[in-house]
């Protein structure tokens, strides 16, 4: 009687651990983060984990995990954005031009639009970006175009649209206190050791952190939510039961384009100038595959955002630690391509041992 | 615009429960395809009736019309003793006509309890009460007799019988007056099958809703249902109570029926003819 006494607690905590994994799916990707860090410490004999290496991937974690997030709202519907990188890239165009006034080309005349307030532009920067997700949705929901073709569609279109107006040139701009600070901007110089404007070097990581705790919010609190997961889910199941499932969708394109406006803001915030290429296109690949990375199933229907946050961390991790132990940029580039296809393969037999551990 | 017509004299019935749901002479054609001709049926409180006939006998052209996705060329639906028109199934609905499809509409990706609520959620401030709906689903559950490990689980991991157990007590949540459950038996095993039959008996012990049954396996029908009308070739080509025939007179009726022609032809009553 004595034997099962001593071994039943350990069962316990083995069988606990092994339902809090298949409960959280974000466990599995925070254990690679894990794992990719110890390796980067070691092999860079310790300075993986400096204040100035850190500021670079933590840096690069915001903007890959803000888009990021954007991805998992769409992608928990079932679709996809393309578009977020080019959206990322227009806000703080739209910003800009804003702040400091311009002449809106008519056909027959010009209308000269006064300098706004920085909040009111601020806030046109990201009503602009929900527009450009209300497009994105519309366009598929109720043109029913595939949301890969539309937004791909909408990529090209904003691409043009960003180096036109900005006569594909970089516009230096600083902004003015207290709003430069709360939204990026760098007081921090590099070696100067740990002090509080380092913490300003990582604002863009430290708001995507908290998008991230908002969106895991909104996805498990809310009704929306749960509605976001049924249409993702059995969109012909959910339509039944009585979910409105296009506002769901398009809602779910608008929240992720204003994500994306957001980051691309705090980008340029941060470098004091505004860039036309900001927004690349291997940025949105890299938001996608952190997704993926984080949990996010293609297919619809599931997905975290603080697994989307560990996904940037993983991938941005990875682009600044190979080349800082001495990997070529093009080795580099196929590790991290290696490593997106593992952990897809990763996420497909974790799901499908979940399905069966249930 | 009221979904009431107006209030015909329905003739009281000598059984002992009201009829909750009648549909009288239905018929319908697609074209030139007569789905179906001049169909009757009685539905009383409380009973199980049981709804069987091959693939294109009617059945499901007849179920489409009484809960409100097609409508009928003529003949007159009254539900609890009045006219009816149903212009959708959110009508239906709206008139205590649920149904549980084949297909279960359940959500695989979210939780028992999110499934059981999804639609009607319950909220606090302005999120989700998830506490109060764990709490109200066990509840229900447990009222059904239905056993789960956990409500938290993705209805994904659940067997097929627990899952259509699932889909009824998620429609008998809002407290319908007549349930229709479209082969909720087709894809289940022995042991399965016996979760939803179960289900089915408690639902009848009740006696709170009638259920129209369709089903094709005739034994299990018998078990649960009070009375089995037999479509075939859009007509009811046979109606019992279960308790006056046995599962071979039925079959034999049918297939002898369907080589010879000669099924004795519906009459629009409880009891069948001789």
């Amino acid at each position: 009687m004595a034997a099962p006494a001593v071994v039943a607690p350990r069962r316990d905590i083995g069988r606990s651990a092994l339902a809090l994994f298949l409960r959280y799916r974000e466990i599995s990707v925070a254990i690679v983060a894990i794992i990719v860090c110890v390796v980067f410490q070691i092999a860079s004999s310790g300075s993986f984990f400096s204040l100035d290496e850190m500021a670079v991937v933590l840096r690069l974690t915001g903007q890959y995990g803000l888009l990021a997030l954007a991805e998992v709202l769409v992608m928990i519907t079932g679709e996809i954005d393309l578009s977020a990188a080019k959206v990322y890239g227009l806000a703080p165009f739209v910003m800009y031009f804003f702040y400091n006034g311009f002449t809106l080309p008519l056909i027959f005349f010009s209308v000269q639009i006064p300098a706004c307030p920085l909040v009111i532009a601020l806030l046109l920067a990201i009503l602009a970006s929900a527009c450009i997700g209300f497009v994105n949705g519309f366009v598929t929901v109720r043109l029913g175009v595939p949301s890969l073709i539309t937004t791909l569609g909408t990529f090209f279109f904003l691409d043009g649209f960003t180096n036109y107006i900005a006569n594909s040139e970089q516009l230096p701009q600083t902004y003015p206190d207290p709003f430069s600070k709360i939204f990026g901007y760098n007081l921090y110089t590099p070696g100067t050791g740990f002090n509080i404007a380092y913490a300003s070097d990582l604002s863009i990581f430290f708001w995507a952190a908290g998008m991230a705790l908002v969106v895991t919010y909104i996805l498990k609190k809310t009704i929306f939510g749960l509605h976001t997961f049924s249409v993702g889910s059995n969109l012909e199941g959910a339509k039944e039961i009585g979910v409105p499932v296009q506002r769901t969708k398009i809602l779910n394109f608008m929240l992720g384009s204003s994500l994306a406006g957001l980051g691309g803001i705090l980008f340029a915030v941060y470098n004091t100038e505004t860039d036309p290429s900001a927004g690349d296109p291997s940025l949105n690949l890299f938001a996608i595959a952190a997704a993926v990375i984080g949990g996010t199933s293609l297919f619809g229907g599931s997905g975290t955002a603080i697994g989307a946050i560990l996904g940037a961390f993983v991938i941005a991790s990875l682009s600044n630690g190979l080349p800082l132990i001495g990997v070529s940029a093009n080795i580099s580039n196929m590790i991290i391509g290696f490593a997106i296809l593992a952990a897809m393969v990763l996420n497909i037999y974790l799901d499908r041992f979940r399905a069966r551990r249930g | 615009m009221s979904l009431v017509m107006e209030s015909p004299a329905t003739p009281p019935q000598s059984d002992p429960q009201p009829v909750v749901y009648e549909a009288q002479h239905i018929s319908k054609s697609f074209g030139a395809v007569v789905a179906l001709r001049d169909v009757s049926m009685r539905l009383h409180k409380g009973e199980v009736l049981g709804l069987v006939g091959d693939n294109g006998a009617g059945k499901s052209t007849f179920i489409k019309i009484l809960t409100g996705f097609h409508r009928q060329d003529s003949g007159d639906l009254i539900f609890e003793g009045q006219h009816i028109h149903l212009s959708s199934p959110a009508d239906a609905r709206r008139l205590g006509i649920q149904t549980v499809y084949q297909d279960l509409a359940l959500i695989k990706d979210l939780s028992v309890y999110h499934n059981m609520y999804l639609g009607r959620e319950l909220r606090r401030w302005h999120g989700l009460d998830n506490r109060a709906m764990k709490r109200e689903t066990v509840k229900a559950l447990s009222q059904l007799g239905i056993k789960l490990a956990s409500v938290d689980s993705t209805v994904e991991r659940l067997s097929g019988g627990q899952r259509q157990s699932i889909a009824v007590a998620r429609s008998v949540f809002s407290n319908p007056k007549v349930l229709f459950l479209d082969e909720p038996l087709a894809a289940l095993g022995v042991r399965e099958g016996r979760l939803v039959l179960n289900l089915i008996l408690e639902l009848k012990a009740r006696g709170d809703v009638s259920i129209i049954l369709i089903a094709h396996n005739y034994s299990q029908v018998f078990e649960v249902c009070d009375r089995i009308s037999f479509l075939s070739g859009g007509k009811i080509a046979y109606e019992a109570n279960t308790k006056d025939t046995t599962v071979s007179e039925l079959v034999d009726l049918v297939s002898s029926g369907y080589r010879l022609g000669t099924i004795p032809t519906s009459t629009p009553t409880d009891v069948p003819p001789a």
